[in-house]
């Protein structure tokens, strides 16, 4: 080993050195493609979402291909991939390269709300358009930038809106609520809009918390939450904390009429999974759901869970809607230059498979399609719409059943 | 300085001027501008974890503060975030003084561990105090100026200031001071040499330094919050295999370190495709072994490998 070392170390030195004049050469390209940078999380805690979302682009894309709609005007639509890591400076590494020496057309990805107002930020300063695809940070499109666009995801106070037309309609009907998020930008944006929209109604919040993303014992929190005596439990958690959230809100004999999720962890097969029976009965708000009445929603579904072996949730919908979007908006540009792009997406009324998008300007927000929110309901193991009524796919069960009289 | 280093010192200073003039392409003027940030906070660093050989696991806190402090004069007064260039530093510095008074005064590893402490305890509070921080939202702020040459600039004036500093004090009384800290605590106190104060010494600089380098970063990304500006591995992990990499107790090697490791981090990003972090670690545990003091403190090694082959292809002719 000790011989042959130095030849090793030379060997990797050679390497580098070629892989380090290989991607300083990555500009230029031919004139026959109109590029789009996507930039999502591939590596990293992120990546089991940056992956679907991947899939889920080249999926509409090769399907837009069959379709004979990649191509615009003498141009092919081309995509060109980015790892930001989860991290934002390398975002922003990652958008100075596609923009400056892969010269796209312009940009799309983003996932956590760091990355996306970063990439945002970037792309406004270079006047890029940019689509956002997942990034839920309500100061992403309430910064006034006329660059950066949001069409699939709702901004993250937003998520309850479906929720609200709920209670609004006498269904549900509240006195006093808990509130626990974790403490990342999506739950204290969450809180926010939550907070909000209680005050409104005059309901009283009796508990109102944060914890640390990752924590393991919530039994002391969920304690003093249960002397409070709530009428229903608002939770914004990732997949791991959802799941011993209401296991050990089981374990405790804690029940409440109802318990609503605020999208992420609520929604996934593996929250089901880790939770066993003691995800029954949970509600969450969510973005979009497979068995929804749009057309495409569906077959999206089952293509996905053929080809990669796995079910997407919304996120995935996300990506795959927005491949759409940008095919629509460069096929309907005058040219490819970023005014004309820009012009192309504000003008954009189209149809995906998470619904219609628009780009609006409403309530403060830039460029903000206005969302379509759903609330679903876990019912013998599926996830079941329940609102809105002309939607859903079966009936509400509200208030739930205590945990043993079941 | 001999004279050689001194050439080469200009040479370097020169190229680095210069090198705006030849490279205008916006995105190889982003990865220099975040090797001069590391390579601030790799300079800091190495000054009391280098020379001093007080290991610090938590030089995001310092960081951190800085950059805060730049971000929460816009947040809060719309005081542009240039002013957080001043009051950044300051502010790591004041931080500083309170953990180096109480631990330096120990022997063990209890000033690593209190760092290691204190990063994670600023993160929580950061985290918490919404009313003050925004917590996990963040800070975003616009930034006014486009140009990046005119921020690789104020990098570089920032980068030469920290050397500077960094240099005289390793050259003066306080420098041999602490190398003999570090050597041998006994018998510097035995010297009469006040050790907790030297230490002390040298920790303010670098927290100084790595302050100016967060109230910068903010300045240059315009987006922090707590888990990014406070991070363990992201940052005090981060500068310590920055200095390792470029050499322990060197002048350059935290610059040349920082270079590597945000060039090379930045190809296999590019490159690599999802595999990219693995070979990433895989390189720099290569590196480690291969070249145990560094880039630049294995220089004299390096230079010897190579006369040895000229010396044997002659040979053997």
């Amino acid at each position: 080993m000790k011989k042959y070392r130095w030849q090793i170390l030379a060997v990797l030195l050679v390497t580098f050195g070629v892989m380090l004049l290989a991607s300083g050469c990555g500009g230029g390209g031919s004139a026959d493609t109109v590029k789009v940078g996507v930039i999502l999380p591939l590596t990293g805690d992120q990546a089991m979402f940056g992956t679907m979302e991947k899939n889920s682009f080249e999926m509409a894309y090769e399907e837009l291909k069959a379709a004979g709609k990649t191509k615009v005007g003498d141009k092919e639509i081309q995509l060109l991939f980015e790892d930001d890591q989860g991290k934002q400076d390398v975002a922003k590494s990652a958008t100075e390269k596609l923009v400056n020496q892969n010269k796209v057309a312009m940009l799309s990805g983003g996932y956590s709300s760091a990355c996306s107002n970063v990439i945002a930020g970037s792309a406004q300063n270079m006047n890029m358009p940019f689509l956002v695809v997942t990034g839920s940070s309500d100061d992403i499109t309430k910064s006034g930038w006329q660059y950066v666009f949001r069409g699939t995801a709702a901004p993250a106070s937003k998520y309850t809106v479906s929720f609200w037309n709920m209670v609004d309609e006498g269904v549900v009907k509240l006195n006093n609520v808990a509130l626990i998020v974790e403490n990342t930008d999506f739950g204290k944006s969450s809180a926010d809009g939550f907070r909000d929209d209680c005050a409104k109604r005059g309901i009283n919040i009796v508990f109102d918390q944060s914890y640390e993303h990752g924590a393991i014992d919530f039994k002391p929190m969920l304690a003093n939450m249960k002397s409070t005596n709530p009428d229903m439990i608002f939770a914004v958690s990732y997949v791991m904390d959802a799941a011993m959230i209401v296991k050990q809100m089981k374990e405790l004999d804690f029940s409440t009429e109802l318990f609503v999720g605020g999208g992420a962890g609520y929604t996934m097969p593996e929250f089901k999974d880790n939770s066993g029976d003691a995800s029954e009965y949970i509600a969450s708000t969510t973005l979009w759901v497979p068995n929804v009445a749009v057309p495409g929603a569906g077959e999206y579904f089952e293509n996905y869970k053929n080809k990669y072996g796995k079910e997407p949730d919304y996120h995935g919908a996300q990506a795959y809607a927005t491949m759409y979007v940008i095919a629509d908006a460069l096929s309907r540009a005058n040219d490819f230059t970023s005014t004309e792009i820009q012009k192309a997406l504000k003008e954009t009324d189209v149809m995906t498979v998470m619904g219609p998008i628009k780009f609006e300007d409403w309530e403060g927000y830039t460029n903000q399609n206005k969302p379509n929110t759903y609330v679903v309901q876990w019912q013998k193991g599926e996830l079941e719409v329940i609102w809105p009524e002309d939607v859903k796919s079966t009936d509400y069960v509200y208030p739930v059943p205590k945990w043993n009289e079941r | 300085m001999t004279k050689r280093n001194l050439l080469m010192t200009i040479a370097f200073i020169l190229v680095a001027v210069l090198i705006p003039v030849f490279i205008k392409a916006p995105y190889q003027m982003h990865i220099l501008i975040l090797v001069i940030i590391w390579a601030i906070i790799g300079t800091s660093w190495n000054l009391l974890g280098g020379y001093a050989g007080q290991v610090s696991f938590g030089h995001a806190a310092f960081f951190g503060v800085g950059a805060y402090a730049a971000g929460l004069l816009t947040f809060h007064y719309g005081i542009s975030p240039w002013w957080g260039m001043l009051l950044g530093p300051v502010a790591a510095a004041v931080v500083s003084l309170p953990i180096g008074v109480i631990c330096f005064r120990l022997r063990g590893p209890y000033f690593a561990l209190a760092m290691l402490a204190l990063g994670e305890i600023f993160r929580i509070v950061f985290l918490n105090i919404e009313a003050v921080t925004n917590g996990a939202k963040g800070i975003l702020i616009m930034p006014e100026i486009t140009s990046k040459m005119i921020y690789y600039y104020i990098a570089l004036g920032a980068l030469g200031l920290t050397l500077a500093v960094t240099y005289l004090i390793v050259n003066s009384k306080i420098g041999y001071y602490l190398v003999s800290i570090r050597e041998d605590q006994d018998a510097a106190t035995s010297l009469g040499i006040p050790t907790t104060l030297y230490k002390n010494l040298a920790l303010i600089p670098s927290a100084f330094f790595t302050g100016l380098a967060g109230a910068f970063y903010t300045n240059y990304v315009a987006f922090i919050d707590p888990n990014i500006v406070f991070n363990l591995t992201n940052v005090s992990v981060m500068v310590i295999l920055v200095v390792m990499l470029g050499g322990v107790a060197t002048t350059w090697g935290p610059t040349v370190g920082a270079g590597i490791y945000i060039l090379l981090g930045e190809v296999f990003r590019t490159t690599l495709g999802s595999a990219n972090v693995l070979i990433f670690g895989v390189l720099v545990c290569v590196i480690i072994l291969f070249v145990p003091n560094g880039i630049v403190g294995e220089l004299s090694m390096l230079k010897q490998l190579v006369s040895r082959r000229k010396a044997s292809v002659s040979g053997g002719i």
